[in-house]
């Protein structure tokens, strides 16, 4: 709830707007109402016309300006929590900005995000539907209760009792709603959901296996689970509907009388008694529609604490305050490098030591989750070892900031990211000065000039998300080139083959040779192409190098890697 | 309708009760006086709040009902239909966020379109005894409302699609920027990207805000004639009365009925875009249910071996395909042999398979087994024989032992562990909690390589005779490729194999490589050994 108020500390002034539009709101109609009765009351006194003349321009006033001020009430509201909206979006941007791509497991990052877009959205609904509605009522009990006291003390204190009682009543049965929606409910509802997604998902394998009739009894139990619990929330929500209607009633029923107590006694016009009911009667309107604005509460606030928690989560790999100058060697040096990613978790890398330098290519290879990516997560510092060192031209990756580690030493990713843009803006991404000569350099290494030549608009065609279909290969040799456009001393090549047929492997290895011959070079891999160029390979297990030596040695040594070369041997039995 | 009955009758009691205090008070009665309107106030209040309760409890009540019946009838035809067919992804999203959208529907615009009949309907008939002129004048901006309403509904509706297009865009625009970011931080320009999504964030509230500004606009007119007639009302009663045409008590029960009458409507109206995505729900989920339900199976017990199969001009064309999936295919499958299917994405192959499972009905041609018809078989006696994993296998809730015993309730511990270390899922011991690790929904704790290992490890538990193998080493790599076809070799004679296979590896151990291509085999490939 602190956090959901310290994210509105941005949007003050069109919230300040809001608020008044909205009480105004509130007063119009209740002006409306309050005007009318007095018209009414004084018209039966039969006095000349012009004595009413206020009263009447007084019920036209209030019937056109509370029309108007919901209009702006409601502009104003949604401008408020647009403004705010956009606003979060882009902190949260910057919090995952900061922590990516190291502090953010790979397999949740969708989940992630899709709940960051359900949080903003939340929090809108939180601060329009109850955060606004709230502060109108607090209003509204203030001005409702001070006009009543004005007309006459007893009534006032009346007004703002009834009216503030209510709300907090209201509140207290919307809030208990909310806890079960939060709690009970939404643990209810995420079971039957998994239910139903195993049974329609898993539909054929249950059939195949014999097990429907079990996948179908968990999620009719599911179900009745769900809607027992959805006739319990309906007992509660209904309670604060039904509070409201009951305060209004007795706040109205208790005007009413201590309005006649007073006529009688003569400290009240009569005249005013009918302006005096109706003003308890229509003061309660704003309060109507916040059992159910309420309810959104505690999920806006659910989801500023998530989004305050990314916020405050630790940078995986912090620059230091004082970062070591001067220019940086590429000379890159692992030793007994450990790693894990999550601290209870196996160890991601274990005892690792690697070398790297312009001129010296070595190879990864292993099984998925032997602990590749993890060492080029650490090369690029994305993330700093647990244990054991990481190098970079003699220093500790620790005392310098990470985008000079990412100046000696670069990636060409498996899944090339392509931006919004051209093909040219995506290959000068990393040297956006780059001559045309170099971009030319650069596709003729990856061996891309054929393709790029045989697009009618070439390098100004439009890729990524709205952009031309790019094959898996292209994909890669993009990826390559723009890596080699930015000249990196220190290359790691992660996958490039992966999911290529043999051919298209083939051609892609022997680019990426070609181009970096006075490069270091760090390639990762499940295929077998290019490793009889490697000065070094290594054979990682479960985060440990099981081998490590040239590919004749490590055939010699008949272990592993001789193993898995056979498999790759065409023709193999 | 009761409750609308009830609600009318409350507005007007109050109006009535309320009228005449005010016109006793302003006659100088005291409270001795009126006392009966004053309790009946007291009354009406608790009627109200009980009655505001009771609605709301029955409309969820009653909601949580249908939408209940409805999630079991829709995840029954799941179940009959074995999730195979077209249907299967609509089946699934109805009985998900269709049903949820019934909520709308049913708990909130259902018992406020009662209302909105009745208040009205009951407010006018009282009125207009008492003042005709005011009964009348609401008579005619009451229709307003509706009107108003349906057009700003509509105009709303298609700007609110437009709406959600942008904000559709922009979260794409967002997912897209955050998977750039590795990229971008490699080039060292990932923070030049926090201005521009910020530029982008801002325009996006711009946009919207434009077209609120006008949806909004179509709701002033709305709100102009309801408390615009009010107040015309209020002034046209107010000379009434003092010309003496009207009594005070009357002319302030008309104008308390005023607004009462205007009320449902509107709230009905704030209702409408709610309810219209529950009314397209509710179409889309009956007519899931009128699905046609598949014919009825077999029931002659299957023989003891699941082979020799003969497929004959197999045909397989699923509806509103312009090709079919497999067509005039004919093949035999010799007890113990092993058969790799090869063939590019698309081309039958994994319906091939889903065909000899029995989960996908025939088109035209025959599956024998033995020489009898594959359909003329009780599935479920069929099914016992056969071991089967999908190309992209689902993992359920539970733990990984739960999982692998999916194949096989009755398997114990050992034959768990057995069926994992042949499917090379080393992996499962460096779990924190081993076979007990939970996988989490659809595995998502699992890596794709992992799944595989599981369900192929789910596939072997159950020792059948028959294995049907889509895609098995797809995800994995090639020492790991290595070890899963050693265990597979070692099955080689006591079990038919047939499997789908990409990979050169895979096809190279089998008996036999079947090539497909859009549905047939290739003819120069027939046969060959």
């Amino acid at each position: 709830m602190r956090g959901l108020l310290a994210l509105l500390a941005g949007t003050r002034a069109r919230l300040g707007a809001a608020v008044l539009a909205g009480a105004g709101t509130v007063a119009a109609g209740v002006g409306l109402m309050a005007t009318g009765a007095y018209l009414i009351v004084r018209a039966a006194e039969q006095p000349g016309i012009l004595e009413l003349t206020v009263a009447i321009v007084g019920v036209r006033f209030f019937g056109i300006s509370r029309a108007v001020l919901r209009y702006l009430e409601r502009l104003s509201g949604h401008d408020a929590a647009l403004h705010l909206v956009a606003r979060l979006r882009t902190r949260a941007f910057a919090a995952v900005e900061r922590l990516s791509p190291g502090g953010i497991e790979e397999e949740r990052a969708g989940d992630l995000l899709s709940r960051l877009t359900e949080d903003l959205e939340e929090i809108e609904q939180a601060l329009l539907r109850a955060l606004l509605p709230t502060v109108i009522t607090g209003i509204t009990v203030l001005g409702a209760g001070a006009v009543a006291w004005a007309l006459l003390p007893a009534a006032g204190y009346a007004v703002a009792a009834g009216l503030a009682l209510t709300a907090a009543v209201a509140g207290g049965a919307a809030s208990a709603a909310g806890r079960f929606r939060r709690g009970r409910l939404a643990a209810a509802r995420a079971d039957l959901a998994t239910a139903v997604v195993d049974l329609v998902e898993g539909a054929a394998e249950a059939a195949a296996h014999g097990r429907t009739p079990d996948l179908l009894a968990a999620a009719e139990a599911a179900d009745a689970r769900l809607s027992r619990l959805a006739r319990g929330a309906a007992w509660v929500n209904g309670a604060g509907s039904g509070l409201v209607a009951l305060g209004s009633g007795l706040c109205l029923w208790l005007v009413a009388r201590v309005g006649l107590d007073a006529a009688a006694a003569g400290s009240l016009d009569p005249v005013l008694l009918g302006a005096l009911a109706l003003l308890a009667l229509s003061a309660f309107e704003p309060i109507a529609a916040l059992p159910h604005g309420l309810l959104r509460l505690p999920d806006g606030a659910a989801a500023a604490a998530r989004l305050d928690d990314l916020e405050r989560r630790p940078e995986p790999a912090p620059d230091p305050a004082r970062p070591e100058g001067g220019a940086l060697t590429p000379h890159l040096e692992m030793h007994s490098a450990y790693l894990r990613h999550r601290p209870d978790g196996p160890w991601a890398l274990a005892g690792v030591d690697l070398r790297l330098q312009p001129g010296r290519r070595v190879a990864l290879v292993g099984e998925s989750g032997a602990g590749k990516s993890s060492v080029a997560q650490v090369l690029l510092r994305f993330r700093d070892l647990e244990a054991g060192t990481y190098l970079v031209g003699g220093s500790d990756a620790r005392r310098l900031p990470g985008e000079a580690v990412r100046r000696v030493v670069g990636v060409a990713a498996e899944e090339a990211f392509l931006v919004e843009g051209t093909l040219a803006d995506n290959l000068l991404l990393g040297r956006p000065e780059a001559s045309p000569a170099d971009l030319r350099r650069a596709l003729t290494a990856a061996r891309l000039d054929g393709w790029v030549e045989a697009l009618p608009l070439g390098l100004g065609t439009p890729v990524g998300r709205r952009g031309v279909e790019v094959s898996g290969g292209e994909r890669r040799r993009i990826s390559l080139a723009r890596a080699l456009l930015a000249g990196f001393p220190v290359l790691i090549a992660d996958e490039p083959t992966a999911g290529l047929d043999p051919e298209t492997a083939a051609a892609v290895v022997s680019a990426l040779l070609a181009g970096t011959t006075d490069h270091g070079l760090l390639l990762i891999t499940h295929g077998a192409e290019g490793l009889e160029e490697m000065d070094e390979i290594l054979v990682l297990d479960r985060g440990r190098v099981a081998e490590r030596g040239t590919h004749r040695e490590l055939l010699a040594a008949g272990g592993r890697y001789a193993r898995f070369r056979e498999g790759h041997r065409p023709g193999a039995t | 309708m009761a409750l609308g009955l009830a609600g009318a009758a409350l507005a007007i009691a109050r109006a009535v009760l309320l009228a005449e205090v005010i016109a006793g008070g302003f006659a100088g009665e005291g409270t001795s006086t009126l006392a009966g309107p004053l309790v009946g106030l007291l009354v009406v209040a608790a009627i109200s709040a009980l009655a505001a309760w009771a609605t709301e409890v029955a409309a969820h009540h009653s909601a949580a009902g249908v939408k209940s019946a409805l999630r079991r009838a829709l995840l029954q035809r799941v179940a009959e239909r074995g999730g195979v067919g077209e249907r299967a992804g609509a089946l699934a999203a109805a009985a998900g966020r269709g049903i949820e959208a019934l909520d709308a529907y049913f708990a909130r615009y259902l018992p406020q379109m009662a209302l909105a009949l009745a208040v009205p309907a009951f407010v006018l008939g009282w009125m207009f005894p008492l003042d005709p002129l005011a009964a009348v004048i609401v008579l005619v901006t009451l229709p307003l409302i509706p009107i108003f309403g349906s057009l700003v509904g509509r105009a709303t509706r298609a700007r609110t699609a437009r709406r959600w297009q942008a904000f559709s865009d922009l979260s794409a625009a967002f997912l897209d920027s955050v998977r750039a970011l590795p990229t971008l931080k490699v080039f060292g320009r990932s923070r030049d990207q926090i201005a521009v999504f910020a530029a982008l964030a801002d325009r996006h509230r711009r946009e919207t805000m434009g077209t609120l500004r006008i949806a909004f606009l179509s709701a002033l007119v709305l709100e102009l004639a309801a408390t615009i007639s009010v107040a015309v009302v209020a002034v046209a009663v107010g000379l009434r009365v003092l010309d003496g045409g009207l009594g005070l008590q009357a002319g302030l029960t008309v104008l308390i009925l005023a607004p009462e009458a205007y009320l449902p409507p509107r709230r009905l109206a704030a209702e409408f875009h709610a309810a219209s995505e529950g009314i397209e729900a509710a179409a889309g989920i009956l007519d899931a249910l009128e699905t046609a339900a598949p014919a009825p199976p077999g029931t002659a017990p299957a023989p003891a071996r699941p082979a020799p199969i003969e497929v004959h001009d197999l045909v397989v064309a699923f509806p509103g395909r312009p090709a079919p999936a497999l067509d005039r295919v004919s093949l035999r499958i010799a007890d113990g042999e092993y058969l790799a299917l090869a063939g590019p994405s698309g081309s039958g192959k994994s319906t091939l398979l889903a065909v000899l499972l029995g989960l996908t009905p025939i088109t035209a041609g025959e599956v024998r087994v033995h020489g009898v018809p594959l359909r003329s078989l009780d599935p479920a006696s069929w099914r016992r024989l056969v071991a089967w994993m999908p190309q992209a296998p689902r993992l359920f809730h539970g733990t990984v032992a739960d999982n692998v015993r999916f194949g096989a309730p009755e398997a114990d511990d050992g034959a768990v562990a057995r069926a994992l270390e042949q499917a090379a899922a080393g992996f499962v011991a460096d779990l924190p909690q081993g076979l007990d690790t939970p996988v989490g929904e659809g595995g998502a704790r699992l890596s794709a390589g992992e799944r595989a290992r599981v369900a192929l490890a789910r596939a072997f538990v159950r020792q059948a005779p028959l294995l049907l193998l889509d895609e098995p080493t797809a995800h994995l790599d090639p020492i790991t490729e290595m070890a899963v076809l050693d265990s597979l070799d070692r099955r080689r004679g006591s079990c038919t194999i047939v499997v789908v296979a990409h990979r050169e590896a895979v096809a190279a151990r089998a008996d036999r490589v079947c090539r497909f291509a859009a549905g047939r085999f290739l003819p120069d490939e027939l046969g060959k050994r």
